[in-house]
């Protein structure tokens, strides 16, 4: 147990900070930006299994994010089912999607591959923004489940916000974003140090070499790929729950699939806490910068976060944790060097 | 690690170019994203310069940002919610916006009492504290929420519709009313698709309300004018505001007995419309409607005149034709087929003279005269100042109850008034059909004391 705490000390800091912040500060500003933070964050983590872990560049985790979204969404406007079976339901047909497409896309490697990812994201988008029983590009609007079913209203289980996912009750659904990023974060790190991990890692490494050692790469990056896209399915469902409008245009474009890399590459890739510590600083930073400049609209955040992103990437490919990482190594060679000259 | 490095330059540039997409807009984005592509809409791009020399003048960044940390101490709180990143659009909704703040606040020469008075509820200030929310609406939903929890007591915006249903989305859950100026997307105010709207009112006219005048102006070009227009087609931007203007032009052309030729959508993000005009001009359309915003609408007047198609009008539900910037680009293809809806023009500063007074306190800040969405966001800010004062309180609750129950003074619009229905949409028709006439937003329809010239048949 205390090797446990040692070894995940930063997650537990973080973990009491996600607790305490909002309870601290409880601007419905800092909340939104929190919840935007987690849902990222839990796609950055799924993301991250198939790029950071196997090496398999996907450059279209916004259509697994838009598939969550969409799913549960229908489910509870058209269907009346709440968002948490919609959830599953969505990560299921994400995961099935994923397998269905990838089972033959793995055969492309490199920069051909992570076209191919983003061209489906690209038909998806186009798919839904012509499909009449999903709104076309009219979209759909989430209808709270406790309007929608009257009778839900009155039940003790409405009561409990988490459970209907109400945003209006921000807190709930703040902490209830928040469990569920935890439950996907022990996963990765659990998947990280298992044998599996130790595949994928050795498949990122070096296909040949993998498969020397009797490791199947397909299967392998097929199991990842279908994870990832379960849990982007994930946060796809937050995002609709928590915009309460989705339409293809905000869920299934490029530029929504490239803050899933964006947070993953600055926080470090191929490090389970990279999602979560590049999440924070993007949106703490656009937040900080929005606020410093008002309403000047210079751009100023989207000019200091690209010239972090060059930096850090310049400086550091493995990210903030790579950064974290050198220091703590330095600390540590300074200290047995102290030491050794006692 | 020459391969991590390769892998890392490929995101990096990618992820560039997706964040200066963003920049852009996602929710709807052709206002924002359209005219750098297109020399015709080179103004646009230029006028900016001019209009920074004068707001700079007066509120420098720095200062706007401790605006936009703090809403002032006496003054009454009123948020706004614009793209103020990415286009020049929001700087111009912005500027309407502070002169309907300087209308409200100083006193001024007119023969209307909340200029000539200085201040609301017997003297009190109004402060506008503006937030940008880039043209997406994720932001928008913290902008909004920001300047909410900062207090302000009426919120208005946001321009692009999906971006004002999440400021409205916000809005409703602190019970604040919003006054929303230009979104014109029918949805907003159908009653079915949003919750919002016990809290929600739009000036604007929306896509119902123009396809009813726009037809009634069709029928007087074939009867007094002996247009013979039968058949008419339409060309739509594949978001909110183009599929109900497609809803509804299809709805009143059969009404109106018009035979529908084409109805052709095409996606926001496209760069070329070319196959698209084709598709109209092959429809033998005598008219044509297009629900497109600037960048668009340039890039088929431009493919029109390759196809040397000329309809006998082309109308235009609000979005481009509004832009100041389109009628130099119709007046420099020779067209003066492209009429629309306007909520007022330049051209009735004779016969408005509140209206004159605004569109020069406009122009000296932004070098242009003022065009119909800047007009309606000026609008937001009066009527909720209007709103605050006939509540005679700054309790959001009554502020709403004011804005549901009453009609306003409007003497900057043809109207006159402004009043809206149960769903918030402002049901006194608040446009008219202008032509573009050498360049100019010519009244043709209604006929009556505010038309100002015939309309020109092609």
């Amino acid at each position: 147990m205390v090797n446990i705490m040692k070894k995940y000390s930063l997650a537990f800091v973080m973990l009491a900070a996600f607790i305490i912040i909002p309870l601290a500060v409880r601007t419905t500003d800092v909340h939104n930006v929190i919840i935007y933070i987690l849902i990222y964050a839990m796609v950055g983590e799924a993301w991250n299994l198939i790029t950071g872990f196997t090496g398999q560049t996907s450059f279209g985790h916004a259509a697994y994010f838009g598939i969550g979204a969409y799913t549960s969404t229908v489910m509870l406007e058209y269907f009346h089912i709440t968002p948490w079976i919609g959830m599953l339901a969505g990560g299921l047909i994400s995961a099935a999607l994923a397998f269905i497409i990838n089972f033959k896309m793995f055969k492309l490697k490199g920069h051909y591959f992570a076209i191919a990812t983003l061209c489906v994201a690209e038909i998806l988008k186009t798919i839904f923004s012509k499909w009449t029983w999903v709104g076309a590009g009219d979209g759909i609007a989430l209808t709270p489940i406790t309007a929608l079913i009257p009778d839900v209203g009155k039940s003790a289980v409405a009561k409990l916000a988490w459970l209907s996912l109400d945003v209006r009750n921000r807190l709930p659904f703040l902490y209830t974003t928040l469990a569920v990023f935890c439950v996907i974060f022990i996963i990765c790190a659990a998947l990280e140090n298992s044998r599996i991990g130790f595949y994928w890692k050795a498949i990122r490494e070096s296909h040949e070499v993998a498969e020397s050692i009797g490791i199947n790469p397909r299967n392998y990056k097929l199991l990842a790929m279908c994870l990832s896209a379960f849990f982007a399915s994930v946060g796809g469902t937050f995002f609709a729950q928590f915009f309460k409008y989705i339409d293809a245009i905000t869920v299934f474009p490029l530029s929504v699939s490239m803050i899933f890399v964006l947070v993953t590459v600055l926080g470090g890739l191929g490090n389970v806490y990279g999602p979560i510590i590049g999440s924070v600083i993007y949106y703490s930073l656009d937040l900080l910068m929005r606020r410093l400049t008002g309403s000047s609209g210079t751009g100023l955040d989207q000019i200091v976060f690209g010239a972090l992103i060059v930096l850090v990437t310049c400086t550091e490919p493995r990210g903030i944790m790579g950064i974290v990482d050198r220091i703590r190594l330095k600390l540590a060679a300074g200290k047995r060097g102290g030491e050794s000259h006692e | 690690m020459k391969k991590t490095r390769r892998l890392l330059a490929l995101v990096l540039a990618l992820a560039m170019t997706a964040m200066m997409t963003a920049c852009g807009g996602s929710s709807a984005p052709a206002e924002t994203e359209a005219p750098a592509e297109t020399e015709a809409a080179a103004p646009e791009t230029e006028a900016p310069a001019e209009e920074a020399e004068a707001p700079a003048e007066t509120e420098a960044p720095a200062e706007e940002a401790e605006a936009a940390e703090e809403v002032s101490g006496d003054a009454i709180p009123i948020g706004a919610v614009l793209p103020l990143t990415g286009s020049s659009t929001g700087e111009f909704l912005k500027a309407a916006m502070e002169v309907a703040e300087d209308i409200v606040n100083n006193s001024h020469d007119l023969d209307w009492d909340l200029a000539k008075n200085e201040g609301i509820l017997g003297g009190q200030k109004i402060k506008v504290t503006f937030a940008d929310h880039q043209a997406s609406a994720d932001i928008a939903t913290t902008e909004a929420a920001n300047l909410l929890d900062q207090g302000v007591v009426a919120i208005t915006g946001a321009y692009n519709s999906g971006c004002s249903a999440s400021v409205a989305t916000q809005a409703l859950e602190y019970g604040v009313p919003m006054v929303c100026g230009s979104s014109s997307s029918a949805s907003l105010t159908d009653g079915t698709t949003y919750t919002f709207g016990p809290i929600f009112n739009r000036v604007a006219a929306n896509d119902e309300q123009e396809s009813i005048e726009f037809f009634e102006y069709l029928k007087l070009l074939n009867e007094k004018y002996d247009a013979g227009i039968k058949k008419v087609s339409i060309a739509w931007i594949n978001n909110s505001y183009g599929i109900h203007a497609d809803e509804m032009f299809r709805k009143y052309a059969e009404e109106n007995g018009f035979e529908v030729a084409a109805s052709v959508s095409y996606e926001a993000t496209a760069t070329s419309f070319d196959t698209e005009a084709a598709q109209i001009k092959d429809s033998g359309a005598d008219a044509v409607f297009q629900a497109s915003y600037i960048g668009d609408l340039t890039l088929f007047a431009q493919a029109y005149s390759s196809l040397e198609f000329h309809p006998k009008a082309i109308v235009c539900y609000c979005g481009g034709f509004q832009d100041a910037s389109f009628a130099q680009v119709a007046m420099d293809l020779g067209v003066n087929a492209y009429a629309g809806g306007q909520a007022c023009t330049a051209q009735l500063s004779d016969k408005l003279p509140v209206f004159a007074y605004v569109n020069e306190l406009y122009k000296a800040k932004t070098g242009q005269d003022i065009d119909g969405p800047a007009l309606e966001e000026f609008a937001s800010v009066i009527i909720a100042a209007q709103a605050i004062d006939a509540a005679g309180s700054t309790d959001p609750e009554a502020i709403n109850a004011a804005l549901k129950a009453g009609e306003f003074e409007a003497p900057y619009l043809i109207t006159q008034k402004v009043h809206f229905d149960e769903n918030g949409q402002n049901d006194i028709m608040p446009a008219v059909v202008t032509q573009l006439i050498d360049g100019k937003y010519e009244v043709v329809y209604p006929v009556d004391e505010y038309t100002t010239s015939e309309p020109v048949v092609e």
